[in-house]
């Protein structure tokens, strides 16, 4: 029971260490506002458990320079907030995606094939 | 949107402003912000504006403590540990000066251990009025002391004869009344800070042990 309790905790923490490099890889190609960043997020598999929960990361992003934003005016409704990757936040991803496949590489050598 | 359908959003926003209430202001005005249009760009893609609708839409939201709690680990906030000498802080500062200032210090001592309140907090717990009550209770009786009637006896002939006169012209009005406006500052500033001191505790406390 408590591993199971152990294993689930694992698994949140891994999203929530992830989801910030999942922000910036959806910002490489194109500027994005938060409604479409969410729903993008949301439309991968056990990413977003709660929409508003992301708009504290992107708080966070921002004032550490990862993105940065500027508002854009909006074909109805009022203007957006458009957040777009900076220099800062695009080598913070090419780090991590480096780190990241290796990471996965090796744990895929032992436990490929299991599930 | 409908009337109710809108009161739900207000109070819904209202609970998320406060739950943020910790975290530096231009950042929770930017994260409810941007929560707010986010729920105008979800309202809009929703079939109609009903209650239900907007219930539907603020549930995959999620709730306003969830968020503040993202917010306070995203941000490095941490919550204050709340102890039972915080409130004995208060009532040290307060009135502990009447245990022969040994109390008023022990609320100093107090007040500085706290994890709740701000180096600015403190120190105005400190500064105003140091002793606490006791500063105008002794200011006050200075005052009756030195205010009233000084008096010159002298013996003729076996006969004592007083003589009194009154501190009592214009340059005494004056004398009198900035110290009249002293000691009311004096009783009232102390219990303003309390009170202060006090709301901070109390909001603190609300949130729960961190």
């Amino acid at each position: 029971m408590y591993y199971m309790v152990a294993q689930s905790r694992l698994v949140a923490q891994m999203r929530r260490g992830t989801i910030e490099y999942c922000v910036l890889a959806l910002l490489r190609s194109e500027d994005r506002y938060a409604f479409d960043l969410v729903r993008e997020l949301a439309s991968l598999d056990g990413m977003v458990t709660s929409e508003g929960t992301i708009y504290p990361l992107l708080a966070r992003m921002r004032k550490e320079s990862m993105v940065a934003t500027t508002w854009q005016e909006s074909p109805n409704g009022p203007p957006r907030r458009y957040y777009r990757l900076t220099p800062k936040g695009r080598e913070a991803l090419v780090t991590f995606a480096d780190e990241w496949t290796r990471f996965r590489d090796a744990v895929d050598q032992l436990i490929g094939g299991i599930a | 949107m409908n009337a109710q359908g809108e009161r739900v959003l207000d109070e819904y926003l209202e609970r998320l402003k406060r739950s943020l209430n910790d975290v530096p202001s231009a950042r929770r005005g930017e994260i409810v912000a941007e929560i707010e249009s986010h729920i105008d760009e979800a309202l809009a893609e929703e079939p109609d504006d009903s209650e239900a609708s907007v219930r539907n839409v603020l549930d995959r939201v999620g709730d306003p403590e969830d968020i503040a709690a993202e917010a306070r680990d995203r941000l490095d906030i941490r919550k204050p540990r709340t102890s039972w000498t915080d409130p004995l802080a208060i009532v040290l500062l307060l009135i502990g000066g009447f245990l022969w200032l040994v109390g008023w210090v022990v609320g100093v001592v107090l007040l500085w251990l706290s994890d709740v309140w701000s180096p600015r907090q403190k120190l105005i717990g400190t500064l105003i009025v140091p002793g606490g009550l006791l500063a105008p209770v002794l200011f006050g009786l200075m005052a009756v002391n030195s205010i009233g009637s000084t008096c010159t006896t002298s013996r003729v002939n076996g006969i004592e004869t007083s003589v009194c006169e009154s501190v009592g012209d214009s340059a005494g009005i004056v004398s009198q009344v900035f110290p009249a406006a002293l000691l009311v500052l004096l009783f009232v500033a102390p219990i303003a800070t309390s009170i202060y001191l006090g709301r901070t505790l109390i909001r603190a406390r609300r949130r729960g042990p961190g």
